[in-house]
């Protein structure tokens, strides 16, 4: 009964959170290669994927700039020039990838500030031209290229309680007292115990699993523990109630699991 | 129809027949100490469930029965009867006899799940129904093993265009990933294709309508069963009610009709010899409908199978659930307050789930008390329902806005109490070719101008029993009127009508999805020509360049249908 109480005051919903973010253009230049033909794109989904960014890809710069892809190749890998576009696009900074065919595929990684038009960190692989290039080895030149706190992705847990003053702890850690002022910042993915607590109600808690860049609103209803109440309305009551049933329960199934006299046995005769 | 397969081992065959009742083919030493068991029980009785698979081998989901881990029995509500591990190298997995452990007697008949589980991924499921578990009772039962197999039938598009065409049935195995009707030898085929279909509750047939025709696919021979029966009209819809006690078709058309066909074991094993009875609805067409999970009564809901209520500037008016029982009479119906989809109903609970596009939510309809509740709110063009184990599924024009083209389909469990899941979906793109020469290189080709949809509908949905995979059919809309773009330092206006219809899979467990598009018609403007005007004044010279944009003929995907799932 109590646990059903309890789920009906637990309401989660997902938004997305509202956070600046730095963009990043992932933006391919080609020198007559064949090779790695999904490379920009699969960069692009992969920073995606992990990083704290937003990602312009190669069809959305499309859509945006229609002549992106000859414009960069006009820059000829000169970063002010690809800063520009960059800057065209809404991005703060390109990844630009130049892909060439020299022997081997050479695949090279530059990171470029779209304002100040600069070229930061960057990189070269050279690979056979039939290689298969793994998300995992992708994964491993953008963190070459960015730094960790790029990869660490977060979400939020906005927490409303119908009562002030009650002390909210995540994982056994204090956050404040409702109301809260703002969303608690979460690393995630991750799952979260939430508890909140207030003298003279019941404590409500609730298993809060975070997706990164999202943000899990928990709208909680504390339940008065009422100390003029009759003894059947107490929690701990029925709780021990609860308990009984469930011993008994339990020593019911372990009788009719365990009496040989009157279970039918069954079968699977498989094919 | 189905062999039962005794166990493959060598040396002298043991027919046990028992005074608690199990009879068991045995032939080696292992399976005697089971025997034994049985024999030893005294009166206690037992209860055997005897698998078969079927004749074919390609629908056969314990084929490589290696893979199988363990066989899992329950009751229709869900409750857990026993567990009967197969893993090899354990003692029980060793036998063909595989013990459940003594089972809880019950004071009735019960409907009972058998699943065939390799870890985590479900193989293959059989549904029995009456079973009884009684003390001193023996009793034996055949459950026919299948694979969740996803039936996709092929009609022609409401859209005209003089090169459309239907395809094949696609028989979808999820667990292998693979088209059986595609196979590299002998392939099963749906004969004469399918305009609608549905799966009867035991799995072991497929009702075909094509056309007007209805007919059965037998999934263990992998063919179609001799004979058909000619409705009076070609139904949008087939359903097939649970416990297989009906089968109903719902006809498109101005007269608003509905077939109910009594007896599915007896539809399949002669069609011909059909009765249906017709029931006319009051005033509406049918949309979809839904059994109650009893099978007793049928939840029609109007407004027609042709709506679109995702298309800029629909406004269909608002429909109805009517109410009818097997025998065709009508026992109530539902006004909604406007215009609903699609509806599934929990097995479960017995509550009709709603995709309410007007109110822009999925709600729960309690049929007892008539009371609406929301479940999930704020959705865009929520288009198809259903619930699977507890779990609501909804295919919605909400966009992913982290994809520069996605769409989302929302899980949320129907009991609330936990976060909704959305997984993103990539939506189709339609491309105009633009005019353009390419680089000396040959690296810059002919440039395109992508399309986004600007709605999407799912007019059929399927998901897979443990909810893995959602198989949906869509109607996509690209529109614009009048809309002002620069292309290459042009001015460009677009102007342009296409709907396009394609088939998406999602495995809902990794989110990845798969789409095949199936036709992009054009319907304005006409032949296609100058959907894009692009304009440049040189020297206060005007100089038009327009772009067209092209039909690809096809079809639509039509009577998709989960073999246990919805």
């Amino acid at each position: 009964m109590r646990a059903a109480l309890v789920l009906t005051l637990l309401c989660a919903t997902v938004a997305h959170a509202e956070e600046t973010r730095r963009t990043v253009a992932v933006l391919e230049y080609r020198a007559g290669a064949k090779g790695a033909r999904d490379i920009g794109m699969r960069l692009a989904r992969l920073l995606r994927e992990t990083a704290a960014v937003n990602v312009i890809d190669a069809a959305e710069a499309r859509r945006r700039i229609p002549k992106v892809d000859g414009e960069v190749a006009k820059c000829g890998g000169e970063a002010m020039c690809v800063g520009v576009i960059g800057e065209q696009l809404g991005a703060n900074e390109v990844l630009l990838i130049g892909v060439s065919q020299l022997g081997d595929l050479i695949i090279a990684l530059q990171r470029i500030d779209a304002k100040r038009g600069e070229a930061g960190a960057r990189m070269a692989e050279s690979l056979p031209i039939d290689a298969e290039i793994k998300d995992e080895q992708v994964l491993g030149w953008l963190k070459q290229l960015f730094p960790p706190e790029t990869f660490r992705r977060y979400g939020s847990i906005a927490v409303d309680a119908d009562q002030a003053g009650a002390s909210v702890t995540l994982n056994g850690e204090a956050s404040g007292k409702t109301p809260l002022g703002s969303a608690i910042k979460v690393r995630a993915p991750a799952t979260y115990k939430l508890r909140l607590e207030k003298s003279g109600f019941m404590p409500f808690q609730a298993r809060v699993d975070v997706l990164p860049d999202a943000n899990v609103e928990v709208h909680a209803t504390l339940v008065r523990e009422s100390k003029d109440a009759a003894w059947y309305k107490r929690w701990y009551v029925w709780a021990a109630i609860g308990g009984v049933l469930a011993a008994g329960g339990a020593a019911t199934a372990i009788y009719f699991g365990t009496r040989t006299e009157s279970t039918p046995l069954g079968f699977v005769h498989r094919p | 129809m189905f062999p039962v397969f005794h166990l493959a081992y060598e040396g002298a065959v043991i027919q046990l027949t028992s005074g608690c009742g199990t009879v068991a083919t045995m032939r080696r030493l292992g399976l005697c100490a089971a025997a034994l068991l049985v024999v030893g029980c005294g009166d206690r009785g037992s209860v055997t469930f005897n698998l078969k698979a079927p004749e074919n081998p390609l629908f056969n989901p314990v084929l490589q029965p290696e893979l199988v881990s363990e066989y899992d029995i329950r009751t229709a509500t869900g409750m857990v009867i026993g567990v009967a591990s197969a893993v090899q190298g354990s003692a029980q997995g060793e036998s063909g006899l595989l013990p459940l452990g003594a089972l809880m007697p019950g004071a009735s008949a019960e409907d009972v799940f058998v699943t065939a589980l390799s870890g985590g991924n479900l193989l293959g499921m059989a549904r029995i129904r009456d079973v009884v578990i009684q003390s001193g009772k023996k009793a034996a039962y055949d459950a026919e093993l299948r694979k969740p197999l996803i039936f996709v039938g092929s009609t022609l598009p409401a859209e005209i265009n003089t090169g459309n065409r239907t395809t094949s049935v696609q028989i979808l195995d999820p667990v292998a990933s693979t088209d059986l009707a595609r196979a590299s030898s002998s392939p099963p085929i749906v004969a004469g294709g399918m305009t609608a279909g549905a799966t009867s509750w035991d799995g072991r047939f497929l009702i075909v309508a094509q056309g007007t025709t209805l007919t059965a696919f037998d999934n263990g021979f992998g063919r179609n069963v001799s004979g058909s029966y000619t409705l009076p009209f070609a139904p949008s819809r087939l359903l097939v009610a649970p416990r297989d006690t009906a089968i109903v078709a719902l006809d498109p058309g101005m007269s608003g009709a509905i077939a109910i066909l009594s007896d599915v074991a007896g539809f399949a094993a002669s069609p011909g010899g059909a009765s249906p009875k017709i029931v006319n609805l009051t005033g509406a067409v049918a949309r979809t409908a839904a059994f109650s999970p009893d099978g007793t009564k049928i939840y029609v809901l109007t407004g027609g199978p042709s709506a679109d209520p995702c298309s800029p500037g629909a406004m269909p008016a608002a429909n109805a659930i009517q109410v009818f029982s097997l025998d065709g009479s009508s026992i109530g119906s539902f006004a909604l307050g406007g215009f609903a989809s699609d509806i599934a109903v929990d097995p479960q609970s017995g509550m009709i789930i709603i995709a309410d596009v007007a109110g822009k939510q999925i709600s729960t309809l309690d049929v007892a008390s008539g009371v609406t509740s929301p479940v999930l709110g704020s959705l865009t063009c929520p288009s198809a329902v259903r619930v699977v184990n507890g779990v609501i599924f909804a295919v919605t024009s909400d966009r992913d806005t982290s994809l520069p083209n996605a769409f989302v389909l929302k899980r949320i469990p129907l009991k609330g109490g936990a976060a909704v899941v959305a997984t993103a979906f990539q939506g189709p793109q339609y491309e105009i070719p633009i005019d353009s020469t390419p680089s000396p290189n040959g690296n810059i080709q002919t440039a395109t101008l992508p399309v986004r949809p600007v709605s999407i509908q799912a007019y059929e949905l399927a998901i897979t029993p443990d909810g893995s995979r959602a198989q949906f059919a869509t109607r996509a809309h690209y529109k614009e009127v009048n809309t002002k773009f620069t292309f290459s330092q042009e001015d460009c206006t677009a102007n342009f009508d296409i709907i396009e219809y394609g088939l998406y899979a999602v495995d809902l467990r990794t989110g990845n999805a798969s789409y095949a598009q199936r036709s992009k018609l054009v319907q304005s403007p006409a032949g296609g020509t100058k959907c894009v005007d692009c304009s440049i004044t040189i020297f206060g010279s005007t100089q038009h360049q327009y772009a067209d944009c092209d039909s690809v003929a096809g079809d639509r995907p039509a009577g998709l249908a989960a073999s246990f799932g919805q």
